[in-house]
């Protein structure tokens, strides 16, 4: 993945933040809430986008008699997530190597 | 959290924004010890009050000294004999509880819950039927038999059957969950107290065995005795091994 490449998912930390947070399970929007610390409307909106983009997949079910909306994270969103945190991590390689030594 | 352009800092602070998140996921399995801590001290004071049933008549017979102090224990027998019914409902609730909850944890601690409610479960059901059948078998008999026709000696079979049986069930749980657990979670401590277990459950069951089945009165003293301490001691093995756990999983260095 190439710097012009970053795709808009990650371009937000409340979405970069939503994908990390899956990658461990599927998980519901309180604990996402949780984990993340945003508003509920932000949130809904996020993870609108990301699914739209084809990084998730949400599932609608009632607990009880609560609805509750299940998060899982799609293999092309481990993907780019991948991706991503490898182009970071050369980023800061190549930072350090530039650094005049001391 | 708002729309970027890109550099090293924005870099950075990803990176940052990532760890926090997975920090926080990862740190599930110690979000997992208050539960197990309290299911152990509720089922502890169980094993307490059992034990204390158990083991006053030995220790009033052996420090006649202490009668004073300890005859009030005896009022406890009663509440003893019925205080795994209480305590039965209370798991499964809990058990019922953190099914629903299982959700919102990683994968691996919803499959560590789901494993202990399992075996949790089983166990409680199996000791029902054990000590219902022991019930059952038995409680037409008088204390004294006139005579040792074929039906009471079935009877009794059936009795020792079901006793057998109740004393492998440390086997079942915590024996086998905490096996489990220390191969799942790479905690040896754990894997080794689950042996531990299993091994003196297995001694409890062996050691009537050995010595011939003898009744209560028929026993001499130290033998008794070591029955008595063996009972009380496996009246300890749940509750210390919830709390065990609940001890290594809040302990865990977890992370990113």
């Amino acid at each position: 993945m190439e710097l012009s490449q970053i795709p808009s998912a990650f371009q937000s930390r409340l979405r970069l933040a939503v994908v990390a947070a899956l990658l461990t399970g599927p998980k519901n929007f309180r604990t996402l809430q949780d984990l993340t610390g945003a508003t509920p409307g932000n949130l809904g909106k996020q993870l609108e986008q990301l699914e739209g983009e084809g990084f998730l997949a949400s599932k609608k079910e009632f607990v009880g008699r609560r609805p509750n909306t299940t998060y899982r994270l799609l293999p092309y969103g481990r993907e780019q997530f991948t991706q991503y945190v490898a182009l970071l991590e050369s980023l800061l390689d190549s930072a350090q190597e530039d650094q005049p030594p001391e | 959290m708002e729309e970027k352009n890109f550099s090293l800092h924005t870099a950075l602070d990803d990176l940052r924004v990532i760890r926090q998140v997975l920090d926080r996921t990862a740190a599930s399995f110690r979000a997992l010890a208050p539960v197990f801590r309290r299911m152990g001290l509720v089922w502890l004071c169980q094993a307490v009050l059992y034990t204390l049933a158990v083991t006053t008549d030995l220790l009033i017979y052996l420090f006649p000294t202490l009668y004073n102090y300890l005859s009030w224990t005896r009022a406890l027998i009663p509440a003893a004999q019925w205080s795994m019914l209480p305590l039965g409902i209370y798991l499964a609730v809990e058990c019922i509880l953190w099914q629903r909850k299982k959700t919102t944890y990683a994968p691996l601690s919803g499959q560590l819950v789901t494993l202990w409610q399992f075996f949790l479960l089983l166990y409680l059901v199996l000791f029902a039927l054990f000590r219902a059948g022991m019930y059952w078998q038995t409680h037409d008999l008088p204390m004294v038999l006139p005579e040792l026709s074929e039906e009471v000696v079935n009877l009794w079979t059936g009795f020792l059957i079901c006793q057998g049986f109740l004393a492998f069930l440390p086997v079942l749980f915590p024996g086998v969950p905490l096996l489990i657990t220390g191969a799942m979670l790479g905690e040896k401590v754990l894997g080794w107290l689950g042996a531990a277990v299993c091994a003196l459950t297995t001694f409890t069951i062996l050691g009537p065995m050995v010595t011939g089945f003898p009744t209560m009165a028929s026993m001499p003293l130290p033998l008794f005795a070591l029955d008595v301490v063996i009972v009380s001691v496996a009246a300890f093995f749940q509750p210390v091994a919830l709390l065990f756990t609940a001890r290594r999983l809040g302990r865990r260095q977890e992370g990113a």
